[in-house]
This record gives C-alpha cells, structure tokens and sequence, in this order.
C-alpha cells in the first residue's frame, strides 16, 4: 500500500566512485515537513488555543450573574449531559440529518456526474454552470430553500395544486423538516461531489465499454462492473467530507428554521449554541460540544474502518 | 457459427477515411487471417463487425442476417482487443468468469470451462491475480481465455499472440487452431507474423489503406500475389523487385535493363512485349554465380546468418534492397560486388502503373 517505507531516502545514498558530494537533496519526509511545519504550527494556535480552553470551561461551572466566576466541578458537566433528554433527541436528529445529507449528497453528484457526462456535443459548457449550487453560500441556500419549503410560498403547494389537490405542503413541519433540511444541504454539496466523479469518470477508457458490450451486460451491470469501481475511492473520500461537514451543519439551520418547528430540527450544533450562547451556560455547552466531536471522529473513524480500508491504494 | 459478409463497408474517423468499401465474405467455421501494415484499419474493420464501432456506410451479414444496427449485445461475438483489455478491478478469474455471465450454465459448469480456457493458454497459476499485476504477455493470455470461455458465432482475434515468446507463440497457435477447428468456429485473427499468417489461416486477406488488396489460401497469396503490395508484403525474406522492359529479340523474348538481359523461358515466354514491367522474384529463387548477361550485379549491404540458411542483403542496380538466399556459413566482404542470376519462368511481372500483375498467358488459359 504505502510505498514511503520500499524507497530509499535518495539522501541516504552513497556517492557512486567518491565523485564530490552532490547538492543533498530531501528527502520525501524531510519535504513534507518542511510544507506543513508552518501550517501545523498556525493550527495549534488557532485550534489547540480555543480547544484547550474549551476543554477547561468543561470542567469547570461559569457564571456571568454576579460576576464572572468559574469553579471547578469535574465531570459534572458531562454526567448532566448524558442524562439530558435535549441532548438525546439532538443527537437522533444529527444522525438523522447526516445520513440524509450523505446519502443524497452521493446520490445527486453521481447522478449530475452521469448527466454531465453524457451531455451531447455542444451543451459541454453546462457542466462549468452545474457548479453554481456550490457556490451559494450556506446562508443564502438556508433562505432559498425556507421559501421554496413554506407551505405558503413552497414547490410542494405549488405541486399539489398542478395536480389539482388543493392543499397546502409544508415541507418545514416537525415530522420532515429533518429529511428537507438535508435535501437542501445536499442540493448545496452535490456539484462539487459531481466534479470530482465526473473527472474520475472521464478518466475510464472508452474500450472498457466496450469490453462491457461484448460480455453483454445491460446498463445496470455495465454500471456497477465499469463505471463504479473507479469511483469508490472518490466516493468514500466525499462520504466522510459530507459526515463531517453535515455533522458540523449549523448556519443553514439557524436561517432557515431556527431549530424549529418546536424542537423538530435543533440538531446538536443547534442545542450547543442554544446553551452556550444564548442561555449563557459555557461550561455545559462546551461539555456537549466535546460529545459533538467524538461523534464526528467515531463516524469517520467507522467509515475508514469499515470502507476506507478496501478501497484507499 | 457465423457466415459473416461485409458489404461495401466505408468508415471514417472525421477527415480520414480508415476502411474504403470493404468487400469480404467470411465463411461459416473458417479462420480468415488479417494482414496489413500499421494503420491498414485491421483493428476498425474488426470492432466494426463486433459492432463496437458503427460503419459510416454499407452492410454487414451475419447468415445472411443484416446486423448493421444491432448491438453487440445481440451479436454474440467473442474478442481479443489489441490492447488486451480486462477489468481492472477484478482478478483474473472473475475477467475470464464475465464472458459467462449471460449464459445459463450453472455455477460448477462456468468453474470447469473457466479453467479448461485457462488451461488451453496456460494461466492456471495467474487466475487470482489483478491484471495490474500481469505481465504484458500474461495479459494478453488471460484476454484470449476469456474470449475462448465462451462458444460464441465468431471470434475476433486482434494480435493475441503479439506478446509472447517465440516458444509460447508456437503452442498458443496450434492451441487456437485446433480449438477453431473442433468448435467449427468462425475465426477472424489479426497478425503481423508472417508465418502466423501462413500457417493458421484457411484464407488471409491482406489489407492495405483502408481496402481489401487481395484475398485467398495461404499458397495463393505467397504464390500468386495479384499486386505488388501483396507481393512485397507478403513473405519473410521479401521478394526482390527489379524494373526493365519485355523485347522481343532474334532468339526469343528477353526481361532487359541497364544491367542484365534474362531470357524469358516457360511460362514468361507467353508475354507481350512491354516498355515498363516490374519483375518481382523471391529470395530463394535467386542463386549466386559468375558475371554474365544474365547476372545481375549487387554490392553487398549485410549477411543474415539464420543457422539453416544466409541471407546475403544488397544493394541493387535501382539502389533497392535485393536479398538472395544462400547456403549458411556464407561470408562475403562488405561493400563487395557479387552476381546472382534467376530463372523467370517462376519470376511475376506487374504493370508499374496499375501496379497489378500481367497475367501469364499459359496461366490463364490453364
Ligand atoms: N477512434 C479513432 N479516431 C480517429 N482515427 C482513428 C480511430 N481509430 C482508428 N483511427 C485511424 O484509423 C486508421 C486505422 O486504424 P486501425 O486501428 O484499424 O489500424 P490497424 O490496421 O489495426 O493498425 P495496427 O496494425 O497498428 O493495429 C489509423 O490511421 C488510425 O489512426
Ligand atoms: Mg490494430
């Protein structure tokens, strides 16, 4: 698999016939260092810092009434979030929606990537317009989609009414405004998934298809034995960037539902900020905002355990 | 088992026009060899019968069946591509299990024809591995396994041999050619061997630009070349070529130039005299002798030491390559002139202009 450790560090070499020592050059390590010493060097600052004090607040009961105070209190934070039903039904909702986001988001960028792909000559130049949904803000995709998901304003209305059904679709309603909110998310990560596989895509030698016909598959199969395989890798790198990135989700929420209706979409982000911020309790928001982070390195750790394995060269 | 017939097949990529009105019919259970140079449009005229590639006119039959439009799908061909291609992601075994995947044989009958295949070209040993992990001869033998796995209409075979060793080349051929025979298979085999060629096909059909230059058994291409292409491209060493005229003299009809005056015996006798003829003689027809008029002078270039025979390379009298066959162990000093003479009754002569053959008159009157 890794090819690193069969190489020989080219400056480790010995000089061939005692020739004057050339130029050393790096070796593939030393090279890499040399890249992301500086760059590791900045991220301990702006995340180690805020981390560390994260971590401190955890542990620790603040207070602003009366003045600032903070007083240690162990595991008290993290006791009283696991027996949190808030915290419970966030955590529900969060996988909800990042399964969802997941799911769709590979769903539609492969589909894209397929349309994309066999646009006919001369409509080529959609595939530079189809990268537009990526380039809306998360924020502006929260407002776009709160309208379009309204019963009031919304496409579902607008459907049912072409159907001749006159009553109005909310789409923002408790029972799916988790499944909407995903869909929306997805709709916004979709063409950059699309590009990636599209690439990968054009990169599958026609002949193959060929090799296909001649053992007489149909279309699925064709599929599934030509034009999948290339893209696993691809495919399994984008299903932890849309973990991750789902898990994190927390503006398109706060514009378009506000956590709402009722509880019915305040995801974890959503309920940590709702303490932190706006009832002020750091030290728990903080405690829970760490359940957050295990949740987003246990998810993509599974992944990589259970997909990234077979399919990482 | 297929008759198959191409009709006036034309296919062009843009501009450039690969395969110009193809005519060919391919018998049911024969194994027609395609032979061309580089670029000839072999490969075209085979994806256009596997129904890969559309043909950009013209028809072709299979039993008499018109399968322009039909798919691969339905044509029920096997092949070899050039490039021996496999599904990269699979191992050997399952590239070669594919072929079988639309047949309705049960899952211990595709193990044993799996390995019977695998057997027939020797990669029993390979079958669990990656095509990434082949050699380029491997490859190829896996490719022509799975072509073989299957009993299809018709086999098309391009250069499936190209990449093996001699020994290898040798078994693999006579494997492929009892297994066309037993099967009563149509077989279409592209090479550039030419003793591949020779020795496999029930007919070759030469190629040349796109067009079908001549067509017919082995012996008939080797020994009756109907153009010039067919009689330089056919044939290891080469024929020789040499240019003069027919005339008539007092004591009979001689092939003259500048350097030799041959008298034309037997069957050349029947010829018309003509200002410009090519004369055209295979290597092994030529022998070595004193300098006379009928000799013809050649300085040689190199010596070819094959162990059973020499072949001496010179230069001609019109600065050509000349090659005359002669006993191994032949040495001669290079840049040295020797003479070498011919009999033309067993000579060919093509008209320079249409670069076709003048028909002896004998011969067709036979
Ligand atoms: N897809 C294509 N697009 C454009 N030109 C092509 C294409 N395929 C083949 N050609 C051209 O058509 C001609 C015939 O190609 P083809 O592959 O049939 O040659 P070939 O006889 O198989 O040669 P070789 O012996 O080298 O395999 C060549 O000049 C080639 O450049
Ligand atoms: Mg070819």
């Amino acid at each position: 698999m890794n090819g690193s450790s069969a190489r020989p560090s080219r400056s480790s070499e010995p000089t061939p016939h005692g020739a004057p020592k050339p130029r050393r050059e790096l070796s593939d390590l030393q090279f890499a260092l040399v890249v992301t010493v500086p760059v590791l060097l900045f991220l301990v600052v702006v995340v180690a810092y805020p981390l560390g004090y994260a971590l401190y607040m955890s542990f620790h009961d603040i207070r602003f009434f009366g003045g600032y105070s903070a007083e240690f209190i162990g595991g008290e934070n993290y006791a009283g979030v696991l027996s949190d039903s808030a915290f419970w039904g966030a955590l529900w909702l969060t996988i909800r929606f990042t399964i969802v986001t997941v799911l769709l988001g590979l769903l539609i960028g492969l589909g894209l990537a397929i349309v994309l792909r066999d646009l006919p000559p001369g409509w080529k130049w959609l595939r530079a317009l189809i990268i537009l949904p990526w380039a809306v803000s998360p924020y502006g995709t929260g407002i776009f989609f709160a309208y379009l998901g309204r019963g009031q304003t919304g496409f579902g209305t607008a459907f049912a009414n072409a159907l001749g059904i006159d009553e109005a679709i909310n789409f923002i309603s408790a029972q799916w405004v988790i499944e909407y909110l995903a869909f929306g998310n997805a709709w916004n990560m979709a063409p950059l998934v699309a590009f990636f596989l599209l690439a990968n895509m054009l990169t599958i030698p026609k002949r193959l298809y060929h090799l296909a016909a001649l053992d007489r598959m149909n279309r699925f199969e064709q599929f599934w034995n030509v034009t999948l395989p290339p893209l696993r890798f691809t495919l399994f790198v984008f299903s932890c960037i849309l973990t991750v990135l789902a898990l994190k989700t927390f503006d398109f929420i706060f514009t378009q539902t506000q956590g709402g209706p009722g509880n019915a979409s305040s995801v974890l982000t959503y309920l940590i900020y709702r303490i932190s911020f706006v009832n002020l309790n750091l030290g728990y928001g903080a405690a829970m905002s760490f359940f957050l982070l295990a949740l987003i390195l246990g998810l993509t750790g599974a992944l990589f355990f259970f997909w990234g394995r077979k399919v990482s060269r | 088992m297929a008759r198959i017939e191409l009709k006036d097949i034309n296919k062009s990529f843009g501009e450039h026009q690969a395969v110009k009105g193809l005519d060919m019919t391919i018998e049911d259970g024969e194994l027609l060899v395609l032979l061309g140079p580089s670029g000839c449009g072999k490969s075209t005229t085979m994806n256009m019968i596997a129904g890969l590639e559309d043909a950009s006119s013209g028809q072709i039959l299979f039993n008499g069946r018109d399968v322009t439009d039909i798919a691969p799908f339905e044509r029920n061909v096997a092949m070899v591509f050039q490039s021996s291609l496999l599904y990269p992601h699979l191992t050997a075994r399952k590239n070669i299990r594919m072929s079988l995947k639309r047949t309705k044989l049960s899952s211990a009958e595709i193990d044993k024809r799996v390995e019977d295949a695998a057997t027939t070209v020797d990669v029993t040993h390979l079958l669990d591995k990656f095509p990434a992990h082949l050699s380029g001869g491997e490859r190829q033998r896996v490719a022509t396994a799975k072509a073989i796995v299957r009993q299809p209409d018709c086999f098309l075979l391009d250069e499936p041999l190209s990449a093996l060793d001699a020994a290898l080349r040798l078994s693999l051929r006579s494997e492929l050619v009892n297994l066309q025979k037993r099967l009563h298979t149509t077989m279409i085999f592209v090479t550039h061997d030419q003793v591949e060629a020779m020795t496999m096909g029930d007919r070759i059909g030469v190629m040349r630009d796109g067009r079908l230059e001549q067509i017919g058994s082995p012996t008939d291409i080797y020994n009756e070349p109907q153009t010039l292409f067919v009689a330089g491209f056919v044939g290891a060493p080469p024929m020789n070529f040499f240019d003069g005229a027919i005339e008539e003299t007092a004591t009979g009809k001689v092939f003259a130039n500048a350097d030799m005056r041959v008298p034309l015996t037997g069957s050349a006798a029947e010829l018309d005299p003509r200002a410009r003829v090519v004369l055209a003689i295979r290597p092994h027809l030529m022998e070595l002798c004193e300098e006379g008029p009928e000799s013809v002078p050649l300085k040689v270039y190199a010596i070819e030491q094959l162990g059973n025979e020499a072949i001496v390379v010179c230069d001609g009298p019109n600065d050509n390559r000349i090659r005359v066959v002669v006993a191994p162990g032949y040495s001669a000093q290079i840049g040295s002139t020797i003479h070498a003479r011919f009999n033309a009754d067993v000579a060919h002569f093509f008209d320079p202009a249409t670069e076709r053959v003048i028909p002896k008159l004998t011969k067709a009157a036979a």
